[in-house]
Parts: C-alpha cells; structure tokens; sequence
C-alpha cells in the first residue's frame, strides 16, 4: 500500500516532528531525533559529518532558523520528507533508551535540579498546572504523567514508539541503543561515511548518571508504574522490565 | 441509661454498619441532650446510609454551618451528592473538602473512592498513593492500593502491595486476608493465552520453557537463538558440571517444568503462577530475523539430514528436492505462523509479545557474551560461572557471515515482509549492512 500523507508515518504533527527531524541529502540519511537519549551528541557527530567542524553553539544544530539541517515544515516540505520515507534511498535510524533510565533521566534533568527548573527549558509549573517551584517527588511525577496522553506528553517523556511512529510507516534502518551509544554510533558514521575517520564528539551537559540512581529512585511502586505507562516501549524496543543494573 | 452508654452503644452499631440500631441510640441522644455536638452529624452519616438522603443534607447543613471547622459534614455531604448521582454538585462538594481539609486523613481516601466511582481509576490511584506517603497508618488507604491492582489485573503489584501491608501492618493480618484469596482466585480465572499465543503441548511451550525453582528463574526458549548454550550453562549452574546437551539432558531440563501428573493443565497453571510471580526472574533471548531464518534454513532444511527429513515435508517439500533461500522463503511465506515449526515460525509469536508476558530481561545474541554475563550473574548472585561461558558449536552455523552471501534485494524484502513483526517488536532496524 502506497503510503502517500504524512500522518502515515508519524503521530506528530509535522511543526512538532520537525524539530526532531535531521537529514542529510550529501549523506542520504534521516536520523529521527529521540529525546533524552543521547540525541545532542549523536546530532553533534552528523554535524561534524556535514561540515567537518563540530558546532560552535547548539542554535547551529537546535534552532530552525539557524541549523543546517533542512526543515520540512512547508507544505513542500512535508511532500519531499513523505517521499524520501516512501523511497526508502535515505539512511533512516534513530536511537531508543531502557524507559526505565530514560524517565529518571527526565526527572533528575527537568524536575529535581532546582538550577534546571530556574532556566526553565521547559515549563512544569505550566506542564502539569502545579505552584512556582512545586517540588515533586519521582512517585507523584510518574503519577502526573500517567494522566497525560502520549500527545499531550511533553517530548522528552513521550513514549519512545510514539514519537518515532515505530507503529506508523516509518521502517529504520538501524535503531541503535543509548546503552551502547558509542559502538552504535560508531557503526552508522562508519556506515554513512566509510571512508572517514574521527574522534566521537560526546555530549555531557544533560548527563544525569541516570543509570547509577536507578536503585535510588525506582521502588517497586515505580517500576509498576513506568512498566504501565511505557508499556509499548519494552514491548518494541525489546527491552526487559528488569531495573537495567549496568 | 446514661448519655455516655448510649453514645457509645450508637458508635458501636455505626461500626457494625447496623444502622437501624444506630438510629435508634442516636435519636435517643438528641432527645437527652439537643446540643449535643455529634448528634446531628451521626445522625446525618445514619440517616445517609439508610437512604434517606433529604433528611441527612438538612441534618448535615446545619451541622456545617455549627462546625465549619470539621471535615466530616462536608465529606457526607459529597457522598449524598454523589449517591443521588448529582455529579457536578459531587464534584464541587469534594473540591471543597480537598481545598479546607487535605490533611485530613480520610480527604483523599473517600475523594478517591469517588474517582473510581465515576471511573477515573488512574486519578484515584493518584490520590491514594499520596495519600499513602502522608499517612502510612491509615490501613484502609493501603488496602485501597491493593484492591486497584487487583481490579487492573496488575498480580505482580498486588502480590507487592499485599506483602508490604503485611510488613508494615503486622497486627491487620485479618484485613489482608481477603485480597490474598482474590488475588488467587483471579489468578485461577487467567488462561495461558493470555501470555502465549500456542497452548501447552507435546512440542510446544513445553519444550521450550525451562523453569528452575531453586534459582527462581524461567527461561523461554526461541530456537535458533543460542538454545542449546543457554541450557548448557543453566544446567552447569544447577549440577557444577559441564554435559553435552543430548536429546535426554534437553528432555530432563524440560523435566523441571512438567508437572508430576503430565497433565496440560497443571504444567500451564505452573507457568501462570510463574509469570506472576514478582520474584521470579524470566528471560529469553532474540535475534535479528535476517541471521535467525538464514541459520533455520542452512541448518534444518539443508545441512542437517536428520532435521531436513523432518522438516522439509512440514512445508511441503520434498525429501530429496534442491531448495534455495528464496523457494523456502516464498514457502514460509504461505504459513500461518501457528501451523510453522518452532524454527521457523516469528519471534513475537513464540515469545506472545503481543500479550501480557513480561520479561525481566530480553538479551540478544548479536551481545550474547555481555547479555549472557548478565543473565548469569544475576541468577549467580552476582558470582561469576568459574568456566567461562560454554557453547555448543553443533548448530552454528556462521550464518551472521554469510548473510551478505544469501541475502540479495528479494530475500531481504521477503524477509522484511514475513518477519515485519519481529522487526517491529524486538527493535530491529531493516539494514542488511549494519545489522
């Protein structure tokens, strides 16, 4: 069946999935951006496969009006990226985390570091209708989102399926795994680019050491609830619902 | 009789929920004493719960009116609303008693009540678990918390919530013992097509689930996926010594899980028990779909003479007949996976991906040292096997490095089209190259 509208392939609508859309047509790739998963320094690394420098600020990554990467939020757009995903000549990977350590991740980035709350990247007070400076342990969080529709989710605790529209038309590639980034990453840059060689640029600004706090903050409580809420991403992802210890 | 009998004897038959009685002392107290500070509203609460509703709002209203500092007027008086259906006054009522007494101990508890009644299940957990942390004494919140999980079928966090109240409570034994029986009888109303998608039998789920009690483990076999190393080293693990896997070691490790009547039933009632059981470790192992058919074909349908006289009929073929790659695709192509062997048939399907199976842990073969490192350790106690890990070469069939030499554009998109599912599920990407 010929799959012919966007919404073929992802949930999304096309202003929030480009954000998270990074093509190269010297390259012939789509890397669909995953949040919380290790997707800055995967973006870093394809930036320095296009221009052969690492970028100087994210605006030259992150911001659309500023990046390198095409955007395909015209209605021009939005027929070329449908095609490129019909044809399947591009490269098309993305990269998917244990819910588990990615949730932490989110929480320990976003909601409990106080220095984060302040700048603001994202609004919780706003998100989930709370006073200034709620403070908002890992239970009540969890609890919060569960209330939420994978929709109304913001991206960096929407389910992983969900946002890459593994349920959709998309068909990748290689989905690499944020536990073993590098090796993975290694294989796509050699695989998109066999001939080059380079030192991985890594991105340490939102590391949040997720994985050591997992015994700290997952009660069984917890677990129960992100094994409910992220039930699709350990059933498609292929990942346990085990607490990952390494 | 005095007043204070009579108060007591009417408290005694509200917690016996004899409200007839109840009415009568506390009328009886009001007629002694008209001031009294408790009568209107026990007599409210009584008059609420025999369904006199009318009656028990204009008792309930004054006493709110007398007492706007006590919670339990506005409480009843949400639950008349709620009783008479009235669900936007119930919804006002209730916001009322969340905003002037949230530290009260029984707010979100009967707030929470209501939520599940007018079906917002997930909020009332919400409520409870807060509820839970603020007051860890109230039992019945914690009571509550079991229920939700048995009425979401969650057995696992029953059996959790179950074994914490009975830590945490020691002396409310008789109040839990009722939601341990339901959490059994549920458990007996599940058919293990809830989690697999074959039934137990003969060369089936039997044969491939292997369940060792003393390590508090099952394994879910997929074949063609590293099955006979794995059983190898679970029995060096259980026995200290290193067998080949004959036929009758394989048949004695499946020992471990049929039941000593042989009965269908009973070996899949012993399979349910396990998946719910919290503190059983369950695992299996996968493999990306374009080395595991390619291994299945090299080695049941053409290297192997005993599999292949076995096998090829299964689909059709004949014994003698030169099959290539793709003619045995394009022939699996045309089978329901219930009706394929084991071998051949999709990962998702063997494993019931689709169902409500949860694995602790889904290694892959493409990480199989470091996967089966884990799996060890963790069954190990995180002691380490003092040989290292064994494998078994019968079956390898190198098929990783050969798949460039099998695989041109057809098989690789008759691949892609059959196991789309298991691509799907268990995470892999379509790319020959980077597999």
């Amino acid at each position: 069946m010929s799959q012919t509208s966007i919404s073929d392939y992802f949930h999304l609508p096309i202003e929030k999935q480009d954000y998270l859309i990074f093509c190269s047509h010297k390259y012939r790739f789509i890397f669909i951006r995953n949040l919380k998963v290790a997707s800055s320094t995967i973006v870093k690394n394809l930036y320095f496969l296009e221009t052969g420098d690492y970028p100087a600020k994210k605006e030259l990554i992150f911001d659309r009006d500023t990046t390198i990467f095409p955007s395909f939020s015209s209605e021009a757009g939005v027929q070329q990226l449908v095609n490129l995903l019909q044809e399947k000549e591009y490269f098309t990977f993305t990269f998917v985390r244990n819910p588990y350590s990615r949730l932490l991740s989110a929480y320990l980035f976003l909601i409990k570091d106080e220095q984060s709350r302040k700048d603001k990247p994202i609004d919780i007070e706003k998100e989930f209708d709370l006073p200034q400076y709620y403070k908002m342990s890992f239970l009540e969080f969890l609890l919060r989102v569960r209330e939420q529709s994978a929709l109304q989710m913001n991206g960096h605790w929407r389910p992983q399926w969900f946002a890459l529209g593994i349920k959709k038309g998309v068909k990748y590639d290689f989905i690499g795994r944020f536990e073993q980034v590098t090796q993975d990453l290694e294989k796509v840059l050699q695989h998109l680019a066999p001939t080059k060689s380079w030192q991985l640029a890594s991105h340490t600004n939102h590391k949040t050491n997720a994985n050591q706090l997992l015994a700290e903050y997952y009660g069984y409580e917890e677990k129960a609830l992100v094994a409910e809420i992220y039930e699709n991403d350990f059933r498609y992802f292929g990942y346990g619902y085990e607490l990952p210890t390494s | 009789m005095k007043l204070d009998e009579l108060i007591a004897l009417g408290n005694q038959a509200i917690n016996e929920q004899d409200w007839e009685v109840a009415y009568q002392y506390w009328c009886d107290v009001q007629t002694l004493s008209p001031n009294n500070n408790w009568s209107k509203l026990k007599l409210g609460q009584i008059l609420m719960e025999l369904g006199r509703l009318h009656e028990s709002e204009a008792l309930l209203q004054d006493d709110i009116v007398t007492y706007p500092d006590r919670p339990y007027g506005y409480i009843y008086l949400a639950r008349i609303a709620q009783k008479q259906q009235h669900w936007d006054t119930a919804i006002e009522k209730w916001n009322t008693v969340l905003s002037k007494f949230p530290d009260y101990e029984w707010t979100f508890y009967s707030f929470a009540k209501f939520l599940k009644q007018i079906g917002e299940r997930d909020k009332a957990e919400q409520y409870l678990q807060i509820d839970a942390v603020k007051h860890p004494d109230h039992i019945w919140t914690h009571l509550e918390l079991v229920q939700t999980a048995l009425d979401k079928r969650q057995f696992k966090l029953a059996q959790h919530r179950i074994e914490q109240f009975a830590k945490q409570h020691p002396n409310s034994q008789k109040q839990i013992a009722p939601y341990k029986k339901q959490l059994k009888n549920l458990q007996k109303k599940i058919h293990i097509s809830a989690y697999f998608n074959k039934s137990v039998g003969k060369w089936d789920l039997q044969y491939r689930v292997t369940i060792i009690p003393d390590f508090k483990c099952m394994y879910v076999a997929v074949p063609k996926v590293a099955t006979s190393t794995i059983i190898k080293n679970l029995y060096y693990l259980m026995h200290g010594e290193q067998r080949y896997l004959s036929d009758e070691l394989r048949q004695s490790m499946q020992g471990i899980v049929q039941s000593k009547s042989g009965n269908a039933d009973d070996l899949a009632r012993q399979i349910i028990a396990i998946i719910n059981d919290k503190d059983y470790f369950k695992f299996t192992f996968v493999r990306h779909p374009y080395g595991r058919i390619l291994s299945a074909y090299l080695n049941k349908i053409i290297q192997d003479p005993k599999e292949y006289r076995r096998l090829r009929p299964t689909l059709g073929f004949k014994i003698d007949e030169d099959i290539s790659f793709i003619d045995f695709l394009k022939r699996i192509r045309e089978f329901d996976p219930q009706k394929l062997d084991g071998h051949f048939a999709p990962q998702w399907f063997l494993l019931g991906l689709n169902k409500s199976i949860q694995y602790d842990f889904i290694g892959r073969i493409e990480n199989f040292a470091s996967d089966f490192d884990y799996v060890i350790n963790r069954l190990n106690h995180n002691q380490p096997l003092d040989t290292p890990i064994l494998s078994q070469d019968g079956h390898a069939t190198n098929a990783v490095h050969k798949l460039k030499q099998y695989y041109g554009a057809a098989e690789q998109a008759l691949v892609a089209e059959i196991y789309e599912d298991d691509f799907k599920y268990l995470g892999y990407g379509y790319d020959l190259d980077i597999v």
